[in-house]
């Protein structure tokens, strides 16, 4: 995240240490001082004593050049229960300077004081959006936007791994993480939340290239000049976890990424002709809010609607049905424009109807644009089907003309917009639409990406 | 049937250069009038576009079903993409005509067995729930089956791969016609198709392992090639009842599609080999 290229990481050294305190009041300086996550130094001060008013003072620090004024004049935090002195602060990047710190107990006249070396080292984790297959394609390499890595949802998802987990694709379950610093070449740990985070230098998890944990603290690991990159695989059950980065040799968090487990998957079905590439073709309008899905955290696959067969057996189907029984994922959803709309019918069909085999799942969203039947690649007729089991389905359409061959979706009863969908010629915006460009009008991106994103867990 | 007819039927692949894997090549007349079609200006271009493509495209519009493979094959835009699925109903396409026009595709390349997959679906009428139908192939296979021969591969491959339990089927009825004697086949036939059903629906498989893997021994050994190859994509759909011996015998199996077929399976197996 942002915030953390100016994380405050390391107190090296007390050069002064606390006098003796007068009978009946203790205090002393802690060091080195741990310092949190967000350009935040902590120094901490432990203090006892026999009673009375206890109050604080925090001399003025004695710092780098350019330091910014709120470490000038630090505030000062009574944590109650632990008698803890905090200074909040922060030091210019890859600065180090002198901090003096005074904490007087007025009642008693007790005085510790000591002086601290700080030095700023910044570390940086970039996390990344999963893999397909052998890379990204047919998404492009994203990362996560600093500002989200530490949010449960928009954070990093990732795909449970654990034992039996089949690889239609071959393995590429484990997220790419990245680190860097500036202070390079340094050695960084990383410290887990979670204990179904492993971590690997290798993408494929060759043998001997796992990086060992010791109570959640991994072994060091080196961080060149041009970073280090590793692999994150989950080996367990569903939920959260964090990975710290830490220097080796202090307690002090540099960055932080949080991920989540899938709880869903989202396959998203072009029309006949379109097919996924890297850039995007921007008159692609389903893959493109597939990519935006991607972005805020979900499983989002695109596929070429012939991906799915009449019977709605296929790569697609594979896709579905091992997430659902490898990797714990429960929320089934499927857009589609033209024969992707046809092909999100045949392959909620079929799921439901081998929903025996398969294990549980629900279909909390699906949607079609001007869907039409893809019981093959000659199929013209209008798919006028609401999707079996599907929670909630947007269905937006246009009335076929000459200019578009007849071409159309049309109204399937029980979708969204209430009670059929929306023919989009009857608003302004959308008024004289083809087949061709239905699935381009922002209005109804927007219309699916809301409604799904209110309705489908990550 | 007149003149005219019999040279355009002559323009179509035989059985024989099925196998040699005879296709249509894209013509650049047809191509340049397909797309003045799909790409009119507005309707009065469209009509006579469409009239001089139908000009073109000969009695049933036996001609244009391959011109409209390619050119709906090479698409990267839904408005092409769709234009064979909109000129087969606009010009009333016959099944026979298309169906004719596109198999000798599954010759072809992996995108263009994809494509002629795709189209060919049309006439299958496949659901989660009901088999794809095969019969509309029959004239495709019977010539060459009654006569001892091997049908077009393409096709077979096609067959087998979308659901070997109806094209064993299909293959049993066109080549033995006495009841008795398909009598142990079909009975292999629905054993198999058992498995399927409760893998599908997720009823449980070993109390039947038994009888599945002597129905598969038994078609393994079966001495018509169809039959094994059967047996050959049945343990590629449920490989926890393959055996080695069987796979084995099937990669030095007498016919070549069976053995070629086998090689592509062990090839798909070296990962796990290693």
């Amino acid at each position: 995240m942002e915030r953390a290229r100016f994380a405050l990481v390391v107190a090296l050294s007390a050069l002064g240490a606390a006098p003796d305190a007068p009978s009946g009041a203790t205090l002393s300086i802690d060091g080195p001082p741990a310092v949190a996550v967000g350009g935040r130094a902590e120094l901490v001060a432990t203090a006892s004593a026999g009673g009375g008013t206890f109050s604080w003072r925090v001399a003025p620090v004695r710092l780098p050049a350019g330091s910014p004024a709120a470490l000038a004049n630090p505030r000062v935090r009574l944590v109650p229960r632990g008698e803890r002195v905090v200074v909040h602060g922060l030091l210019p990047s890859a600065s180090s300077g002198d901090v003096e710190l005074i904490v007087e107990h007025r009642a008693s006249g007790t005085v510790a004081e000591a002086r601290f070396q700080l030095t700023c080292v910044e570390g940086n984790l970039t996390s990344y959006r999963p893999q397909h297959g052998g890379g990204y394609f047919p998404h492009a390499r994203t990362a996560v936007p600093d500002a989200w890595e530490e949010d449960d949802e928009l954070g990093p998802g990732i795909r449970r791994n654990g034992a039996g987990e089949v690889d239609p694709n071959g393995e590429d379950d484990l997220i790419e993480l990245t680190v860097t610093s500036p202070h390079a070449p340094l050695s960084f740990k990383l410290v887990r939340s979670n204990p179904a985070l492993r971590l690997w230098t290798t993408r494929t998890r060759t043998a001997g290239s796992e990086l060992a944990f010791t109570a959640d603290r991994s072994a060091a690991f080196g961080v060149g000049t041009g970073g280090a990159t590793l692999w994150v695989e989950w080996d367990g059950g569903p939920g959260l976890g964090s990975l710290a980065l830490v220097p080796a040799g202090t307690a002090g968090v540099a960055d932080r990424v949080r991920f989540h487990t899938f709880r869903s998957i989202v396959m998203a079905l072009g029309g006949e002709g379109q097919v996924p590439s890297v850039p995007v073709d921007p008159n692609h309008g389903t893959y493109l809010i597939g990519i935006a899905l991607y972005g805020l955290g979900y499983d989002a696959h695109l596929f070429d609607e012939d991906a799915v067969s009449a019977s709605g057996a296929g790569a697609v189907y594979d896709e579905v049905v091992n997430s659902i029984q490898r990797r714990g994922v429960v929320e089934v959803v499927s857009i589609g424009y033209s024969h992707g709309g046809g092909s999100t019918w045949d392959l909620v069909d079929r799921l439901d109807a081998n929903r025996g085999s398969i294990g549980a799942f629900g279909v909390p969203f699906t949607s079609y644009v001007d869907g039409v039947q893809n019981d093959s690649d000659l199929d013209v007729d209008q798919e006028l089907k609401y999707p079996p089991t599907s929670a909630f389905h947007v269905n937006s359409y246009q009335v076929g003309t000459l200019a578009d061959f007849f071409l159309d979706g049309g109204p399937v009863p029980g979708s969204h917009p209430p009670n059929s969908g929306l023919n989009v010629e009857t608003t302004a915006w959308g008024a004289g639409a083809t087949h061709f460009v239905v699935d381009d009008f922002l209005q109804v991106l927007d219309y699916i990406r809301t409604n799904l994103l209110s309705r489908v867990n990550r | 049937m007149n003149a005219l007819l019999l040279l355009l039927a002559a323009a179509l692949p035989t059985f024989r250069e099925f196998q040699d894997g005879a296709r249509v090549a894209p013509d650049p007349a047809f191509q340049a009038a397909i797309r003045a079609v799909v790409h009119a200006r507005d309707a009065e271009d469209r009509r006579s576009s469409l009239e001089a493509l139908r000009d073109l495209a000969g009695p049933e519009g036996v001609l244009l079903v391959p011109q409209l493979f390619h050119y709906t094959l090479r698409a990267d835009t839904t408005r092409d993409a769709m234009a064979f699925g909109v000129l087969v109903e606009h010009m009333a396409l016959s099944r026979d005509a298309v169906v004719r026009g596109t198999i000798p595709f599954l010759e072809g390349a992996d995108q263009e067995r994809a494509h002629a997959a795709g189209v060919l679906a049309h006439f299958e009428e496949a659901e989660p729930d009901r088999p794809p139908s095969f019969t509309v192939y029959r004239p495709f296979l019977e010539e060459p089956l009654r006569a001892g021969l091997t049908p077009p591969a393409g096709l077979t491959r096609h067959l087998f791969s979308s659901d070997a339990g109806q094209a064993l089927l299909v293959f049993l009825r066109i080549a033995v016609e006495d009841s008795d004697a398909r009598k142990p086949v079909l009975w292999a036939q629905h054993v198999l198709e058992d498995l399927a059903w409760r893998e599908r629906h997720g009823f449980p498989t070993d109390e039947v392992r038994r009888e599945v893997e002597a129905q598969l021994a038994f078609l393994v050994e079966h001495d018509a090639w169809w039959a094994r190859l059967a047996a050959l994509h049945w343990m590629r759909e449920h490989p926890g009842f393959a055996r080695a011996e069987w796979r084995s015998r099937l990669e030095a199996d007498p016919h070549a599609l069976v053995r070629a077929e086998a090689a592509r399976d062990a090839k798909r197996r070296e990962p796990e080999r290693r």
